[in-house]
């Protein structure tokens, strides 16, 4: 399933927050992390990433080292900062609470179509 | 603009690529490098995965995404970025480097003038930096300088004096000034000292001024031994003029050169001035301005003993006899009403010598007066007990002292007292004003320092500019220009931490604390260890700033990836183009840490130093208290010596 590309968009900033926080990545390692998890359905591409990185490296919430990986190849490495991780806490209740109310509408919704297919029936 | 990370033997099309997703960031060049190095970074990731593609940088070019879609977003979201960048950049390159040049010029000049002023206490001419001072009136200007257009001083306290005609404050500093130099045998002289006898009849110092200009053409071949001063009569019409003005000024009532007045009246205005930088210059005019008097009376007295020596040899008994018996009647005079500025008692001092040579000539058996007779034998006993009593002490250890520990003032000082007894204890008394020379000093110290900052900060300019010249008009040419590296705040801190506080903070610890350094402080005996320590403390900071300068660059420099074969000019004109803001950085730190606390320094200096405190009570200083009541008990002692 394809999603929106403003959906993708939206949420690219917990993402990646959520990810560097539990440890430093670079950019192709995000990219691929992220559609492994999700199973290929965000697909994201670099477009949709590294301006996200930037924007996030300029706010303060991340910060890049360049470093040496294990394959012998210097890539640049993100890792979450203290700020980073109190607007990811924020994101993350936010999230849940936007995710609750979703899921809460969406079964108000489809259990009132239920009564009103039964009713009308 | 283009910007050349191309890697040798890359596909052209990998570059091609990331030159157009980093288009928008064109405008900074050290984040478009960063950028296309991360997204090359990325994109051979993607050609190792894909190496088994036929053509793997298509595959991956092409799984990278629509040129588009990289470079719109990457730019909108760096333009705030950029902006705050480019103006951090404009600020270090407009703002910081002519502030710190502003900074260190004006730093120069404020040690200048202090030195300059420091200077011109111990010369001929006091007054001229004050003039500078804001807030002077032109009215105070003149008073203090006279006329600036008038180079010749003799003139220009001649124009003060017209200005004022009735003031003989300005007409005896017109004539003191006159025969100071040789400007006394002009028609305008005579004309200013026939003003003066009219103007203030009863002062002495008029005709000591005219016997003093007699006398030069007068006598030649002036010798001083152990039985006074011998001296050959060149000019017989000059000589009979000393002793006509000699004469009159040992029968006038007083002696006044007005040169306390003057300083009073200067001090009235320069005092209205509260910085320290002035209470110090004012301090230390007072406390030279009372060694000038001696300038021209001492001379005058020193001749006129020989005179009356040469007048009795020659068979002039009466006239010997009658200027010996005016002397000892102004001996006692001034014995009998002394002020207490230490001119009067060196005048006294050189009385009381006077009166002795006088003596054999007055006792010759011609009619001298039962209480003149007892004068002059009081003045000879206490001439001869003075003598005596500095006969037997001929090494003072304190004005040895004095002259090496003293530092300016003292051994100005230390000059007029060489025949005085002092007292021990104001040896304690100079222990800040020697400080206060080191303080001056570092004052120096610090401005050398940010000069060269400055220097090398220009050289790194021109350096920068011209291996840029050198890569655009080399053959191949270059088309990525040498980038200016802005240190983040931990760097930035690292540098001055290191570089410019934590030396500092040792050589004030140091130089401070007499059980570290062992310094008893003298700028005398002292200025080539200074001299040495400040060199160290330089070259410290200089090594330390340019080795964290050089590393911080050579980091960014890698963190960027730019090729090997480009390292070599590009990194030099890079670490050049970025140390020099670096080095401004450095001279304003070094300037606002340095320059408050000499500043406080030498404002509790001050006020510790008992050499600079006033005496109302006796003359300007403390200082010159000390010194007149020194003379003051060793002549009564002399004079009473059972009292």
């Amino acid at each position: 399933m394809k999603f929106e590309r403003d959906l993708i968009r939206s949420v690219a900033e917990p993402i990646v927050l959520k990810l560097v926080a539990e440890r430093a990545m670079y950019g192709y390692e995000i990219i691929k992390v992220v559609n492994e998890r999700t199973n290929q359905a965000f697909e994201w591409k670099e477009g949709t990433l590294y301006p996200c990185l930037h924007r996030l490296e300029g706010q303060g919430l991340i910060e890049s080292e360049w470093m040496t990986a294990e394959s012998g190849k210097d890539r640049k490495y993100y890792k979450i900062t203290r700020k980073g991780r109190a607007r990811l806490k924020e994101k993350l209740s936010e999230w849940s609470a936007f995710s609750t109310a979703m899921e809460s509408l969406f079964a108000n919704i489809i259990g009132g179509q239920r009564y009103a297919d039964e009713y009308t029936g | 603009m283009q910007t050349n990370t191309q890697g040798e033997g890359e596909d052209p099309r990998i570059a091609e690529f990331l030159n157009q997703c980093t288009e928008g960031l064109n405008v900074d060049p050290e984040l478009r490098i960063q950028t296309q190095r991360e997204l090359r970074s990325h994109l051979e990731s993607r050609m190792a995965e894909q190496a088994d593609d036929e053509d793997p940088v298509g595959a991956a070019l092409q799984a990278m995404g629509p040129v588009v879609e990289i470079a719109g977003p990457l730019q909108t979201e760096n333009v705030r970025r950029m902006k705050a960048r480019a103006m951090v950049r404009l600020a270090v390159r407009a703002v910081l480097i002519p502030a710190a040049l502003l900074v260190s010029l004006w730093l120069l000049w404020d040690a200048a003038s202090k030195a300059f002023v420091v200077m011109a206490m111990t010369n001929s001419k006091p007054l001229d930096p004050f003039v500078s001072l804001p807030g002077l009136t032109d009215e105070e200007k003149f008073i203090l300088h006279g006329d600036k257009d008038i180079p010749d001083p003799a003139e220009r306290t001649r124009a003060l004096w017209k200005h004022f005609p009735d003031d003989p404050v300005y007409l005896a500093q017109y004539l003191a000034t006159a025969a100071s130099t040789s400007s006394a045998d002009t028609p305008e002289f005579s004309e200013g000292l026939t003003a003066a006898v009219k103007l203030d009849p009863d002062n002495a110092f008029y005709h000591f001024l005219a016997a003093n200009i007699a006398a030069k053409k007068a006598f030649a071949n002036v010798e001083h031994d152990e039985n006074g001063i011998r001296l050959d009569v060149i000019d017989n019409h000059a000589a009979e003029t000393f002793y006509t003005e000699t004469l009159k000024a040992a029968n006038s009532k007083r002696c006044d050169s007005y040169r306390d007045e003057l300083a009073r009246r200067r001090l009235a205005i320069l005092g209205r001035f509260p910085s320290q930088s002035i209470e110090l210059r004012r301090e230390q005019y007072a406390a030279v301005v009372g060694t000038l008097g001696n300038n021209v009376t001492l001379p005058l007295f020193r001749f006129a003993m020989g005179y009356v020596q040469i007048l009795h040899d020659n068979g002039r008994s009466d006239e010997a006899t009658s200027l010996a018996n005016a002397f000892t009647t102004l001996s006692d005079h001034q014995l009998a009403d002394t002020g207490n500025t230490l001119i009067d008692w060196v005048t006294v001092m050189a009385l009381a010598d006077l009166t002795s040579t006088c003596l054999p000539i007055a006792s010759a058996g011609l009619p001298v007066s039962a209480p003149t007779r007892r004068k002059i034998e009081e003045a000879r006993l206490m001439s001869s007990e003075i003598h005596a009593h500095l006969d037997s002490k001929p090494d003072i250890p304190f004005l040895s002292e004095i002259k090496t520990k003293g530092g300016i003032l003292g051994a100005g000082a230390a000059d007029l007292g060489t025949s005085l007894i002092w007292d021990p204890d104001i040896r304690f008394d100079l222990t800040p004003g020697r400080w206060l020379e080191y303080v001056l000093l570092e004052r120096f110290s610090l401005v050398v320092f940010l000069s060269l900052l400055i220097v090398i900060s220009a050289w790194c300019i021109v350096r920068f500019q011209w291996i840029r010249w050198r890569r655009m008009s080399a053959p191949q040419g270059h088309s990525s220009i040498p980038l200016l590296l802005v240190p983040r705040a931990k760097e930035i801190a690292m540098v001055v931490g290191v570089g410019v506080i934590m030396p500092l903070a040792l050589y004030f610890l140091y130089s401070r604390s007499t059980a570290i350094s062992g310094r008893d402080f003298n700028a005398t005996t002292q200025i080539y260890r200074f001299v040495a320590e400040q060199i160290v403390l330089w070259i410290t900071m200089l090594g330390t700033v340019g080795m964290l300068t050089r590393r911080f660059v050579r980091n960014r420099f890698c963190q960027l990836g730019i090729s090997e074969r480009e390292e070599n000019s590009l990194y030099r004109a890079t670490l050049m183009r970025s140390a020099a803001p670096i080095l401004a950085a450095v001279a304003l730190t070094c300037a606002l840490i340095v320059h408050p606390y000499l500043d406080a320094q030498e404002s509790r200096l001050l006020k510790e130093d008992t050499m600079m405190q006033v005496d109302p009570d006796r003359g300007f200083s403390r200082f010159e208290s000390k010194m007149v009541e020194a003379i003051r008990n060793t002549m009564l002692a002399a004079k009473d010596p059972d009292e």
